[in-house]
């Protein structure tokens, strides 16, 4: 038995060339590079099963995507894939003033790339396509519409405080009275709450609940009736909207039909109101959209830090080529981020 | 130790270059040549060449394959079928009828 024991091990410990043929910092490197493998799977398996599963999902073009940009970038990035490994190249042939001008050009197409994100960031700021602060649905909408009429109310030099009392008279009706999911005393309760807030209006006191939605529903017709007067495009529109978000509640009306005829309003019949923007499933293309590219960008900004580090050693007099290892795994890095990127591109851009 | 890694002729690279700047020119046009679903399947397409590439060429694994396909393969496999497996659990699945109905009638 002992010496079974003993043959079994000595077979398994026959002597060879020792570990891979590959020196160890390469293989950590692409052991790392597995694991990066699995990260970015499961990052953009996530996308793309949200994207495939969701019913509907915004345009690229929608929401501000420029493919010329996201070109370009792709454009920045295969440059930088060559001169990497152009790099490597001239390192091979002794040349280390060469390989650190091609790292210098790596490490300034980085520094393009990153430049690039800030503008499409930025865009993605301006235009309030940040996770959270997307608007999918009518109500928010509307509530959305009657704040911007308020800001134009009070440009237009009306009293602020007078467009306020609408406002606060309005969402009272529409959530409290028109859906009618209060209790008598709530409601009560509640107008006054309103009467106390708004002193000067000199409301009466109430105290009978089928008496209060009367005069309320009044209060609002002619509250209404007076923004028609006006004329203003968005009022108009606004009216629109109510209905159509009333409409949402008893009608069997698609959250899609409810977007389409959106569209249609913000987009067609009162464009000079400038109308929010409804995008649906905005919140979760953002989300996707600034995880994904975010955390390419980060690795892109970790790879100019290595080609900034082998610069130093170069400024500092030493990067020869027994440092061609060093670039070799910087570019097997560099190399893997641009992959990532080529993947990130037709699927945030062109197929949305 | 310096025998562990064999220095192998450089492939030429600006062909490499090329044919990655053409296949993304392919890419960004070929919705608007060949319709938005077969462009969409070149995409994919044309990403996939686009990454055996830049592996085989810029990132050796033409010569390295055999020393690192042991780490590669099973990660990818892995990847894919993570994709793989969680298609079918498409998770608004259940309201696409809901909100798939044809739109209203755009009439004033």
């Amino acid at each position: 038995m002992a010496v079974a024991e003993h043959a079994w091990h000595a077979a398994e410990e026959e002597p060879r060339a020792m570990g891979l043929p590959l020196p160890n910092s390469k293989l950590a490197m692409w052991l790392f590079l597995a694991t990066e493998i699995m990260f970015f799977s499961g990052l953009i398996g996530a996308y793309i099963v949200q994207r495939f599963g969701a019913p509907h999902w915004p345009r690229p073009e929608e929401m501000h995507l420029v493919v010329a940009l996201g070109a370009f970038n792709t454009f920045v990035l295969i440059c930088s894939s060559v001169t990497v490994v152009l790099a490597l190249k001239a390192l091979h042939e002794q040349d280390s003033r060469r390989s650190a001008l091609y790292l210098l050009a790596t490490f300034l197409l980085g520094g393009v790339f990153m430049v690039v994100k800030v503008i499409e960031y930025t865009d993605k700021w301006r235009h309030h396509l940040l996770p959270g602060q997307i608007i999918e649905t009518v109500p928010s909408l509307v509530q959305e519409a009657l704040t911007q009429r308020r800001h134009l109310a009070a440009e237009q030099g009306k009293k602020a405080e007078e467009d306020a009392v609408f406002v606060a008279l309005d969402r009272f009706y529409r959530y409290n009275i028109g859906n009618a999911p209060l209790t008598d005393a709530a409601a009560l309760a509640w107008y006054q709450e309103l009467r106390a807030s708004f002193p000067k209006e000199n409301w009466p006191e109430i105290t009978n609940a089928q008496e209060l939605r009367n005069r309320l529903t009044e209060l609002v017709r002619q509250r209404r009736v007076e923004l028609k007067d006006k004329k203003l495009a968005h009022d108009a529109a606004l009216e629109e909207l109510e209905a159509l978000q009333l409409a949402a509640h008893g009608i069997p009306m698609s959250k899609r039909q409810q977007a389409v005829h959106y569209h249609y309003l913000s987009e067609q019949k009162y464009p000079q109101a400038h109308l929010p923007h409804l995008h649906l499933y905005g919140n979760a293309w953002s989300s996707f959209y600034f995880t994904l590219t975010g955390i390419h960008a980060l690795h892109v900004l970790g790879g100019m830090v290595i080609f900034a580090v082998l610069l130093v050693f170069y400024v500092l007099g030493r990067f020869g080529p027994d440092k061609a290892i060093w670039v070799e795994n910087a570019g097997l890095y560099w190399h893997f981020v641009d992959i990532v990127w080529i993947f990130l591109f037709p699927l945030l851009y062109l197929i949305g | 130790m310096t025998t562990t890694h064999e220095t192998h002729a450089h492939p030429n690279y600006l062909a490499v270059f090329g044919a990655l700047v053409v296949l993304t020119a392919i890419s960004v046009t070929s919705e608007y040549l060949i319709g938005q679903a077969a462009g969409h399947v070149v995409n994919v397409l044309v990403a996939v060449c686009k990454a055996v590439l830049v592996a085989m060429f810029f990132m050796h694994l033409k010569y390295d394959w055999f020393k690192v396909y042991f780490m590669v393969v099973p990660t990818l496999i892995v990847g894919i079928v993570l994709v793989l497996t969680l298609m079918p659990d498409a998770t608004f699945s259940q309201y696409r009828n809901v909100l798939d109905v044809p739109p209203p009638i755009l009439a004033d």
